[in-house]
């Protein structure tokens, strides 16, 4: 490489040649930023579009369990349904029997009740005739104890047909419940079934949308394929071009910035940014300036140069030091 | 911010000519800080000063111990970092962001690569530092004078 001077350099860099290579830099960096972003874009569509068959296809699974679950639970109640029909039957034959059995002590009270009412009428027609008949007092002595016996039994009938009746009424009641529960449960498994095929009908869709979200994703798989293509064209342009410009200029090209030897300098380099950073170099760099680096350090330490001072109309040392002072007050040191 | 203006403006930089200030912005850097945040510690080796372009900093000594103290509040344009710069010790104070805050930060190196080429302009940062100084050691002697 040629060494050369800050000016023979600032001439390299203001010649139509290198303008013309910097216009294809910046052309091959203009498609490099357009196909990086292209690439991005499909790539973030390939993704998002995996991403959706996946949340598609799970959720599809997930509806599908669920529906599988409110099958299994119209099933369970089902079974709940009939074991409670069958209770119910049960119930209703004992509340039959019970119902004849209740009628019986209900006649059987009854009766009882009539027998006392025919013996007391009995026994208070032989009263009337007790003063006057002999045999009329000899009856009712023989009969009194019997009215007591009857009004016993009477009153057993009567218990006996209450506990009854009792028992009657709560077989009743319990067959009641036993519809009432069957009735709600017959009721819900019909709400599951019907529950469990919607989600079913859900699932479906969604295993439908799974499919057409992967398809779409193959088709951007495609995408990203020639997207990366045309990124790589543009990278393997960008280096064609560096290329260019170390046998055009007689430099080094890097990514990002072109060195030239200092002439007369074994350890500094010039350095051309290809680029503008204000943030991470040890000063603020601008594309195109020319810049210089210790060949050891390289661009970890940047210098400014092309600044040639003229001290000669500089008077601000002289200034300071030959001025009088403005004010001095006693005892100032 | 506009580092040219603060540069402009700030005591530090006084008396510079244009293209000393030209370059001098070229070698700056803006740095912002969120309120809280330390610019730097007590202890530290100091390799840059900072001039504030906007918001305020606390000086504080003895930061982390159980009883730091605030020595002094500084605001847009005032400097911290540059006794570092002159006596090659370690920062003798932690600085922590009050506000947030926007500063210039100017390392030694590149103050060096700045000498380098505007000696004169190098001496006359290196005068305004001094008149600091110096102002502040008459204040303090003042108040020294004051106690006794």
């Amino acid at each position: 490489m040629k060494a050369r001077r800050h000016d023979e350099l600032q001439q390299v860099l203001q010649s139509a040649d290198f303008q013309q290579w910097w216009n294809a830099l910046r052309a091959a960096h203009d498609r490099l930023a357009a196909s990086q972003k292209a690439y991005e874009d499909v790539q973030e569509q390939h993704n998002l579009t995996g991403f959706r068959a996946e949340n598609a296809q799970k959720r599809a699974v997930d509806h599908l369990y669920r529906a599988g679950e409110y099958e299994d639970r119209a099933a369970t109640r089902l079974a709940e349904s009939n074991s409670l029909d069958n209770q119910s039957f049960e119930s209703v034959a004992a509340f039959e029997t019970q119902r004849v059995t209740t009628s019986d002590a209900w006649s059987n009270h009854l009766a009882a009740e009539h027998r006392v009412e025919s013996l007391r009428s009995q026994i208070a027609a032989l009263e009337a005739e007790a003063d006057s008949k002999p045999a009329a007092r000899n009856e009712l002595k023989r009969l009194q104890p019997e009215l007591r016996r009857l009004e016993t039994e009477a009153e057993t009938a009567r218990h006996d047909y209450e506990k009854q009746a009792v028992e009657k009424n709560r077989l009743w009641r319990e067959v009641e419940r036993l519809w009432e529960a069957s009735l709600q449960i017959s009721l819900s498994v019909s709400e599951l079934r019907r529950k469990a095929v919607r989600i079913r009908k859900e699932s479906e869709k969604l295993f439908r949308e799974a499919e057409a979200h992967r398809q779409k994703a193959e088709e951007l798989r495609k995408a990203v394929k020639t997207a990366e293509h045309d990124l790589n064209d543009a990278e393997i342009e960008i280096r064609r071009v560096l290329r260019s410009a170390s046998e055009r200029f007689d430099c080094l090209a890097e990514e990002e910035f072109l060195y030239f030897p200092v002439k007369d300098s074994q350890r500094m380099v010039y350095c051309v940014p290809l680029f503008s950073d204000s943030a991470h170099y040890n000063i603020e760099v601008r594309a195109l300036n020319i810049y210089e680096v210790d060949r050891q350090r390289g661009v970890d330490f940047i210098e400014p140069v092309g600044r040639e001072p003229d001290d000669s109309a500089d008077t601000r040392i002289d200034d300071f030091f030959l001025k009088e002072r403005k004010s001095a007050p006693a005892g100032a040191t | 911010m506009d580092k040219h203006q603060v540069l402009q403006s700030s005591r530090l930089f006084a008396n510079l000519l244009p293209d000393e200030l030209d370059m001098l912005a070229d070698l700056c850097q803006v740095k912002t800080y969120a309120s809280g945040d330390i610019v730097f510690e007590e202890g530290e080796v100091g390799n840059a000063l900072y001039v504030i372009g906007s918001g305020e900093v606390d000086v504080i000594r003895d930061f982390k111990t159980s009883s730091p103290k605030i020595i002094a509040t500084l605001k847009a344009l005032d400097f911290f970092g540059e006794m570092s710069l002159i006596d090659k010790e370690y920062r003798s104070a932690s600085v922590k962001a009050r506000t947030d805050t926007e500063m210039i930060y100017l390392s030694n190196e590149n103050l060096h690569s700045f000498a380098k080429v505007y000696k004169n302009g190098f001496t006359m940062v290196v005068i305004n530092i001094a008149r600091v100084l110096s102002q502040r050691l008459r204040e303090t002697n003042a108040k020294l004078a004051q106690r006794m």
